[in-house]
């Protein structure tokens, strides 16, 4: 059981943007993907997703045992692979909570039918955990929303729908220190031994809050180092740059052409 | 053309009372000069981009009888109701329910048209087919006139709310039936009303229907009128309404469309007494080959008045949409605030939304505003949905019913919102006819 990806190539348009990324993600774990700007780091979450405007030109992602890449994104969802946007879409006029109903009734099986009453009172009790109004489930997902309210949303949409996997995009761009507590509080909510964690992010702030098991360095579409939480402290020291620096280009890097074992 | 089966011939329906002498000679009328127009043509501008080949005006016959298993499906859903009701089938009543006797004691009069023949004739005479919505369709307007027997009459006296919502339902049951409602409504100072009007069908297939409704509004009255249409597949169908409003009288029409073949609406708002105020709503969801040609002319002719038409249409498979509007302020209309918005939802590369909002403008101190969208669902707001497992259908009909919210949200009445809520959204649940 785990999110295996192995020796990722993507691009869009004709730019290659992954150049062989291989990470295991298994239950239980919390994993952090840090990078400059550019690396391709929210190229992956958007590969994994399933986003139509990336071609996959090599490897394979597997999701408990099931070949993720041919299958359609919201086949992908429905398996348990959840996506937290960096910029999450406004969808005018449909409330969380019709967004959300429908969410849940697409996992049950054909010819079932959602109980509303277990559903509002799942997601009250979640909204409560967030310290969210409920009066909020019923405005329109993300329209009108503040940077905040926003990564809000993704949160309780994280926490109703109950992935296997999610991966968190730039969760924490835009937050303020509140903001950010509260978003991280969400998260380990869902951390335990069932669900495996891919947080992706620019910055350390977050992984004072969500500590990860391991932290992967990504630079020019490849994972150029990959350690334990300390990583991460030395590169809130160091900086990106002298990565940057070894690993920028392609051409100079030792690890071209070859996946990076995770 | 259409041929009219006699009274006699019904099979067990209510006995017909025969027409008055007035009524036969608008009717004879009618015939002539429905003889002396034209068919519409693409040439005539105001049929611009409709698909003329749907229309289909031959082979039908009115006042066929309704069959047994009709007849008991129409039953079941009239005793779902508990309204003031009227319901005609094929032309014939088949049900009603009356007025609360409190609303009887003070003078309103709700009615098939026949009875009021009688029993309500200076009335009738003083209103029945005054109007002229004229917005293209005059042929049809002139063969509704010729024919048309069944219908209601509302009448709210001076002053008087009716607190209960009207129902008055239209139904065809066969391919080959022809129907002909006429909703007349008189509302006078001060009065108060509100209509749910239904059009549909028990048969699945096919049928022709011309309706007219003139909505007469004393000053200070206020109406609130829901049209339904959802005729079976095929059906071609003129809705023809105008409403007239005296001073400071208040309308509020919304219109939810789907079903049919072939469906052209033309409504006219008359802004005749100042400070009156018409807002004209309207929701479509076109499937299939569906057609939904609708014309509106928002007729400002009286100083301070509002008028606000918001049109939206989502659009399925190879269903196409027309809008065409016109804002019409005379030279006197001053301070008018007058508002056209038609906005459509593409949902298939074979659908054609066609949309002509327009303005003309003979006063200098107006506010006048209008425009239109054509849009398709943005690939971004679909991928973020498909990401939350929601599958591409369910997340057609969110994208549907969010688009469309707006429309819904703008009727005033809580209960009525919500009933509309729910029809939309269990017809977007069950895509396939019920």
């Amino acid at each position: 059981m785990s999110l295996q990806i192995c020796d990722l190539h993507a691009r869009i348009v004709e730019r290659a943007i992954l150049r062989g990324i291989s990470l295991e993600i298994r239950p239980g774990e919390t994993h952090a993907i840090m990078g400059p700007n550019g690396s391709g780091k929210s190229t992956l979450s958007k590969v994994l997703a399933g986003h139509p405007d990336y071609e996959v030109t090599q490897g394979s992602v597997v999701l408990d045992g099931v070949s993720l890449l041919e299958r359609e994104p919201d086949e992908r969802a429905r398996m348990g692979l959840f996506l937290a946007f960096q910029y999450p879409c406004e969808i005018p006029g449909v409330s969380i909570a019709n967004f959300l109903r429908a969410a849940t009734q697409a996992r049950l099986p054909e010819g079932e039918s959602l109980s509303v009453t277990d559903f509002y009172q799942k997601l009250y009790h979640e909204m409560d955990a967030l310290g969210m109004q409920r009066t909020f489930s019923s405005r329109p997902l993300n329209s009108g929303f503040s940077g905040g309210e926003k990564k809000r949303a993704e949160i309780l949409q994280m926490a109703m729908l109950q992935p296997r996997y999610a991966v968190l995009d730039e969760t924490d761009s835009g937050l303020d220190i509140d903001a950010l507590k509260v978003v991280a509080g969400g998260v380990n909510r869902l951390r335990g031994p069932e669900a495996g964690l891919l947080i992706i992010t620019h910055y350390q702030r977050l992984l004072d809050y969500i500590s990860p098991d391991f932290v992967h360095v990504m630079v020019a579409g490849r994972i150029v180092q990959s350690g334990g939480p300390e990583l991460a402290l030395e590169l809130e020291k160091r900086g990106y740059g002298f990565l940057e620096e070894r690993y920028g280009s392609s051409e100079v890097s030792p690890l071209a052409g070859a996946g990076t074992p995770g | 053309m259409i041929r009219r089966m006699l009274p006699e011939m019904y099979n067990g329906g209510t006995k017909q009372t025969p027409l008055p002498t007035w009524w036969k000679e608008i009717q004879e009328a009618a015939w002539v000069d429905y003889e002396r127009l034209p068919m519409p043509s693409r040439k005539d501008e105001r049929w611009r981009f409709t698909d003329l080949g749907k229309l289909a005006f031959t082979g039908y016959t009115a006042g066929f009888p309704v069959p047994e298993p009709s007849r008991t499906e129409l039953q079941a859903f009239f005793q779902r109701g508990q309204a003031p009701a009227l319901l005609f089938a094929n032309d014939s009543l088949l049900f009603s329910r009356s007025l609360s006797p409190e609303a009887k004691k003070k003078g309103v009069l709700l009615t098939p048209l026949l009875e009021a023949a009688n029993g309500a004739a200076d009335l009738l005479k003083s209103y029945l087919f005054r109007e002229r919505v004229a917005l293209g369709a005059e042929k049809l307007e002139t063969l509704h006139r010729a024919c048309a027997t069944a219908g209601a009459l509302l009448y709210v006296p001076a002053g008087v709310e009716l607190e209960q919502t009207v129902d008055l339902s239209f139904w065809l049951s066969e391919e080959n039936a022809a129907t002909f409602p006429h909703i007349l409504v008189v509302l006078q100072e001060n009065a108060r009303a509100r209509i749910h009007l239904r059009f549909g069908s028990t048969n699945p297939k096919g049928g022709f229907a011309c309706s007219v409704q003139e909505l007469f509004l004393g000053a200070g009255a206020q109406l609130e009128i829901f049209t339904g249409r959802n005729w079976a597949e095929g059906t071609c169908s003129f809705d023809l309404a105008s409403v007239r409003l005296d001073r400071d009288a208040n309308s509020t029409s919304f219109q939810l469309n789907r079903g049919g073949g072939y469906t052209r609406t033309e409504s006219r708002s008359r802004l005749l007494g100042p400070g009156s105020r018409s807002v004209m709503l309207s929701a479509t969801m076109a499937r299939d080959r569906q057609e939904f040609d609708q014309r509106s002319f928002q007729e400002h002719s009286a100083p301070n008045t509002r008028s606000d038409l918001l049109y939206k249409s989502a659009l399925y498979d190879s269903s196409r949409t027309i809008f065409a509007g016109m804002i019409d302020v005379d030279p006197g209309a001053q301070q008018t605030d007058a508002y056209q918005s038609n906005r459509n939802l593409l949902l298939s590369p074979d659908a054609e939304a066609n949309a002509l909002p327009g303005l003309e403008i003979l006063a200098n101190d107006v506010r006048c505003t209008h425009g239109a969208t054509i849009g398709q669902v943005d690939p971004e707001e679909l991928f973020y949905c498909l990401q939350r497992g929601i599958p591409l259908e369910a997340a057609q009909r969110l994208f549907v019913l969010g688009f469309l919210t707006d429309v819904i949200d703008r009727i005033p009445d809580a209960d009525a919102k919500r009933t509309l809520a729910e029809e939309i959204d269990s017809s977007l649940s069950q895509p396939r006819r019920p």
